[in-house]
């Protein structure tokens, strides 16, 4: 054999070419994720070794669900915790979302969501005046005003509301008993004026419309009296019991009306 | 970051071929050549980030991971492969199963078996210098030898395959 045969033959070893899927899948290896992973090991020992690797994720796995599990107390136990919170307490703004959240949850309109926010509000309030926590006051009177100002902007938007807001009020006492408290009085005095204004105007005009007794319309010249003189929160009341007694009325009207009928199906059975 | 990825990536393209052909000659097996390659490759991409993709010569730099990389393969191995029983077929004796290749008429095995018998520096510089056509100078270079010792080399270990071939013959 020569020396150009003997090249010849050498260079016949140029036909040893790599398996394409290999050269793909090593390239994507090393370049594919940045150069951060190991490429293939060939041994069994060394895939063996990756077996038992490949067990790693089931614990990385466990860890994340002991994480999700913590976590998940976690936040139960804050949400639990946040409906003991009163305005200016730190979690006070958990306990406002879960109640929106609830709101939301159950379907209630918009009129009914604010005037739960402002009796829960006025609750707030009232407890934290009995507690005697001081720094919590300003919050909290600020949130009975914000809580105010929403049910106020909700029933101008709908006035035929009026008489249940002002009946859910009336049974909500808190509020009312608050306005007593000479620290806090003047604070919320001028949001309860919105309110109450809002409510009574609309009720007047109500009580204009429908027919009333003489001694209704006495009451009605003074509800008209008080609201002239800034008084509406008397003058809610006024409006309260004018209502309450027209009510009464009519469901004693509705029973004396229905005596005759039943009288008159017993004379038909008989 | 993602334009030395596109430099590494050219670098794979242009040798990857060459480096899986000098270790496959070298091991005689596709199992241990692709370990082999592929370790050669990230071991490359690596020092390639370090350095901020300032290799001065990756050829070189690559022939020289692939060598010492082989070199470390037989000390370990003490020239024993261990393959998968899936390439069981593939597994090639360098002296006993030259029979068989020349019964194959296969010019090429048989080439590639006898270059396995010669001297190691022999074998590289001739794969170096005819397989993938590489100067005396830059094989010099990878081997931090004098250019004309390579030249000697390559002189010699062409005689030591000839010789090979024909005792095999």
């Amino acid at each position: 054999m020569t020396e150009k045969e003997l090249i010849s033959k050498l260079k016949d070893l140029n036909s040893i070419k790599p398996r394409k899927e290999w050269v793909f899948s090593v390239k994507m290896q090393i370049l594919g994720s940045g150069g951060n992973v190991v490429p293939d090991k060939a041994t069994y020992k060394e895939r063996l070794f990756d077996g038992f690797k490949s067990l790693y994720p089931l614990s990385y796995q466990r860890k994340l669900a002991y994480s999700f599990s913590v976590l998940m107390l976690t936040f139960v136990g804050v949400l639990g915790f946040a409906q003991y919170t009163v305005p200016g307490d730190v979690l006070f703004s958990v306990k406002k979302i879960t109640e929106q959240g609830q709101a939301s949850l159950t379907g209630e309109s918009e009129i009914k969501a604010s005037v739960e926010n402002f009796k829960k509000r006025s609750q707030d309030l009232a407890e934290i005046v009995k507690n005697k926590k001081e720094t919590n006051i300003p919050s909290a009177v600020q949130e009975v005003k914000d809580a105010a100002k929403s049910l106020t902007d909700a029933l101008q938007k709908d006035p035929k509301l009026a008489k249940e807001i002002a009946l859910e009020i009336k049974e909500n006492k808190t509020f009312l008993d608050l306005s007593g408290e000479a620290n806090i009085e003047a604070d919320i005095k001028e949001a309860s004026d919105i309110l109450y204004k809002t409510i009574d105007a609309q009720m007047i005009a109500d009580l204009e419309a429908t027919t009333l007794t003489e001694e209704q319309q006495v009451l009605l010249e003074e509800i008209k009296d008080l609201y002239s003189q800034d008084k509406y929160s008397d003058a809610l009341e006024k409006i309260l019991l004018i209502s309450v007694n027209s009510e009464a009325k009519v469901d004693v009207g509705s029973n004396v009306q229905s005596e005759p009928e039943n009288t008159t199906q017993n004379e038909v059975k008989e | 970051m993602n334009n030395l990825n596109e430099q590494f990536s050219l670098i794979y393209d242009q040798y990857i071929e060459k480096i899986y052909r000098y270790v496959y000659i070298k091991v005689n097996s596709q199992e241990i050549a692709e370990d082999i390659s592929s370790k050669v490759f990230l071991k490359t991409w690596e020092a390639y980030q370090k350095d901020q993709g300032k290799i001065d010569n990756p050829k070189a730099f690559l022939y020289q991971v692939a060598r010492n990389m082989v070199v470390d393969h037989y000390r370990e191995k003490g020239r024993t492969q261990i393959v998968s029983a899936d390439h069981i077929g593939q597994i090639q004796d360098h002296k006993t199963n030259l029979y068989e290749k020349a019964a194959l008429h296969s010019d090429i095995e048989v080439v590639k078996s006898a270059i396995q018998n010669i001297k190691k520096e022999y074998q590289d510089v001739l794969i170096w210098h005819y397989l993938e056509d590489m100067p005396a100078d830059q094989i010099a270079a990878i081997l931090d030898k004098p250019t004309s010792t390579v030249r000697v080399m390559i002189h010699r270990g062409l005689k030591a395959l000839k010789g090979e071939l024909s005792q095999e013959s």
